[in-house]
């Protein structure tokens, strides 16, 4: 069990004033068996209405409008939560995560790749499938090198493999089509992770319909000290901000984050 | 009939003058085309209706059936009814609407359905149409059209009268309603069926609204008006689902209301059709109908579909391959017309090309026999001459579902040629149906 103390703060700063400005947030980290949020905060600037609602992956969403002329928006979000994999319960996977997205379709060179991982032994045999995941997260990790600023987040899977770099979203989505093509159901995870100075993103298989957790950029299996905000097939249905605004200007966007462990007081 | 097909310069005329047109993009350039139109009516007779009618009852409420269970609990996937993965790998399945009811669990209350009719008189469905289906308000306005010309051929002939149209899609959207007003959106002029748009408008007594016209606010969706913003209870969209939202879907869209998925997804509004029907009307899925008719209403499907060959099976597969010259093939990919070929028209090696495709990723596609339909006589100064026909039927679920008693006949425009969407460039007919 742990608790942490996570605060995660979004500002776009507009070149020129934007109006009717819709959004959707997923900057909250959603409760689950696993996951108890003790305390949490979301501030707007300037101030907007907005309404807490959940997706169909049962994501919590911050959903909201600023109609008047605003030259930027921040989002600060905070909370304490417990982490606790004691709680783990099973979980039947959608059938939507054995399939693959544009973002994560595998090319000749990615299938050979997931080819060469091997097969799971047995799918209902535990053990194998979670070394079947840790054996495809050390091959991806193994293969790709970190490198930020190579690729966006309209990469492909395909593409960052082939440039063989990449950062944690292209490292997922690499994984991701593997454990697909192995016939392991996979989702995308972004998230906050102790000892990350952004935001993070890894990836959960379904072993024997419990969700477990592989970060194929840290190599890795993922324990207490990740908070996940949205889960999905891919990268696109877990974008922390969505917006849709009027207004023809740049953006630059300020990110600041920070997961510590909980001290009682 | 023919006092009316003396009329047809004039009624032609009229349609024009009333901006009975529909658009159409061809290599990135708007183009505003008349669509012509044959006095001559498609005759259908009671009795011939009244079958036709119970298939089409029994299709839809089938396919309302199906859009609530794969994005719902799946069961038609874990009885081994329909693959998994024609249902997962359509790109009309949206994953943003898995667990989300629609208002009443109705996904399809506007359906489009395209019969063709054979030499023999057998119907068959060609297609299933539940996204947003359109042309009902062209043998609608052409029908009040000639009755003006030619009042006698509605006294002297049993048709049934189609003018009923506005009210039942207004009962439709009634059924529905979350609460405050019922708008048409459309995506504006520029659309390929605009001139439908701001007809059904008036004929339901709906709103009209372009985007803009419409914001969402915690959770509800607002028309703004002259004096104050009224609350919106349905929306009868005339865009597709990847605009509808740019917060949801694609986000470049600017033709959509932002966050009005969250209204939906709230329970404080309804979108007709639902968003996500891609998943039931996809070319791949279309193989299916028959059985799930019989799956969950557990009746043997009364209307039958083109014999069709999906190449995923292995058997299937074989027989296309063996049989490729003879049959028509379609991409589950593309719409409207587009993505349809008869093999027997291309050159060796277009053929052998698509032969390829067809092998490489069999999923895509799908295969027909050519069925060979009726034609109809079209009037033309020098004669009349026979054109292929097909008839869209829409078919509306409300309370309950019923379905319109006309259609749009819709002809290709040379003789021979079995392709007859609006887009390809044919004209359209009024469709009688005869009370006895």
């Amino acid at each position: 069990m742990k608790l942490l103390d996570y605060s995660f703060s979004t500002t776009i700063d507009f070149s020129s004033p934007v109006r009717d400005h819709y959004f959707v947030l997923r900057c909250m980290p959603s409760p689950s068996h696993t996951l108890r949020v003790l305390a949490s905060n979301l501030v707007i600037e300037p101030e907007m209405r907005y309404v807490r609602q959940t997706d169909s992956y049962g994501n919590l969403m911050a959903v909201g409008r600023k109609a008047e002329e605003h030259a930027r928006i921040g989002y600060h979000s905070s909370g304490t939560v417990r982490i606790d994999f004691n709680w783990a319960q099973p979980d039947v996977p959608h059938p939507i995560f054995r399939h693959s997205t544009p973002l994560t379709e595998p090319d000749t060179a990615l299938f050979a790749f997931a080819d060469h991982l091997g097969t799971v032994e047995d799918p209902y045999d535990v053990n194998a499938v979670d070394n079947f995941c840790l054996h495809a997260m050390s091959g991806v990790h193994e293969t790709m090198v970190y490198a930020p600023g190579t690729t966006t987040i309209a990469t492909t899977a395909a593409e960052a493999f082939a440039a063989g770099r990449g950062v944690c979203q292209d490292f997922s989505h690499i994984l991701i089509a593997a454990l697909r093509q192995a016939g392991v159901a996979a989702r995308y995870v972004s998230g906050l992770a102790l000892g990350e100075g952004q935001t993070h993103a890894w990836v959960e298989a379904s072993v024997d319909n419990f969700w477990y957790g592989y970060d194929p950029t840290r190599n890795q299996a993922v324990d207490e000290t990740y908070i996940p905000l949205a889960r999905g097939r891919d990268w696109s249905d877990c974008p922390v901000e969505r917006g849709s605004f009027v207004g023809l200007v740049d953006q630059i966007q300020t990110v600041h984050m920070s997961v510590k462990e909980h001290v009682e007081q | 009939m023919e006092s009316l097909v003396s009329h047809t310069a004039r009624i032609n005329d009229q349609l024009a003058r009333y901006g009975v047109k529909f658009g159409i993009y061809k290599n990135g350039v708007f183009n505003e085309r008349l669509f012509p139109f044959d006095a001559i009516a498609r005759v259908i007779s009671a009795d011939e209706w009244r079958g036709l009618e119970r298939g089409l009852i029994q299709r839809v409420d089938a396919l309302n059936a199906f859009l609530k269970d794969v994005y719902g609990p799946q069961e038609i996937i874990h009885d081994g009814v329909v693959p998994e993965d024609f249902v997962l790998s359509s790109p009309g399945y949206l994953a943003s609407c898995i667990g989300l009811m629609p208002p009443k669990g109705i996904y399809s209350h506007i359906s489009g359905i395209d019969l063709v009719q054979s030499r023999e008189g057998e119907w068959f469905v060609l297609e299933d149409n539940l996204r947003v289906p359109s042309g009902a308000s062209y043998p609608l306005i052409a029908r009040a059209l000639c009755r003006r010309c030619s009042p006698d051929t509605y006294r002297q002939n049993d048709i049934v009268d189609n003018r009923g149209y506005g009210s039942m899609l207004r009962e439709v959207v009634d059924n529905v309603n979350c609460g405050g007003i019922n708008v048409i959106f459309t995506p504006g002029r520029y659309n390929a069926a605009y001139f439908e748009h701001s007809f059904l408008a008036e004929q339901t007594g709906a709103v009209l609204a372009e985007a803009g016209d419409l914001y969402v606010e915690n959770e509800y969706v607002y028309y703004r008006g002259f004096e104050k913003d009224q609350r919106v209870g349905a929306i009868y969209r005339r865009i597709s689902d990847e605009y509808l939202d740019p917060t949801t879907f694609l986000p470049e869209s600017v033709i959509g209301i932002p966050n009005v998925m969250s209204a939906y997804r709230a329970g404080n509004v309804a979108i007709i059709n639902a968003p996500g029907n891609g998943a039931a009307d996809d070319k791949g899925i279309y193989y299916f109908v028959p059985k799930m008719v019989e799956y969950y209403l557990g009746e043997k499907a009364l209307l039958q579909n083109a014999p069709t060959y999906l190449p995923f099976y292995p058997d299937d597969l074989a027989y296309v391959m063996d049989n490729f010259e003879r049959l028509v093939i379609k991409d589950t990919a593309e719409a409207g017309g587009y993505g349809v070929v008869f093999a027997s028209n291309m050159d060796s090696e277009a053929r052998e090309e698509l032969r390829q495709k067809v092998l490489t990723n069999p999923r895509r596609w799908i295969a027909q026999e050519i069925v060979d339909f009726t034609e109809l006589p079209v009037h033309l100064a020098e004669g009349d001459v026979l054109r292929k026909a097909d008839l869209r039927v829409f078919v509306l679920t409300g309370h309950e579902t019923s379905v319109w008693p006309s259609g749009l006949t819709r002809y290709s425009r040379e003789a021979g040629n079995a392709i007859v969407n609006s887009s390809q460039g044919g004209g359209f007919k009024d469709t009688w149906i005869l009370s006895h």
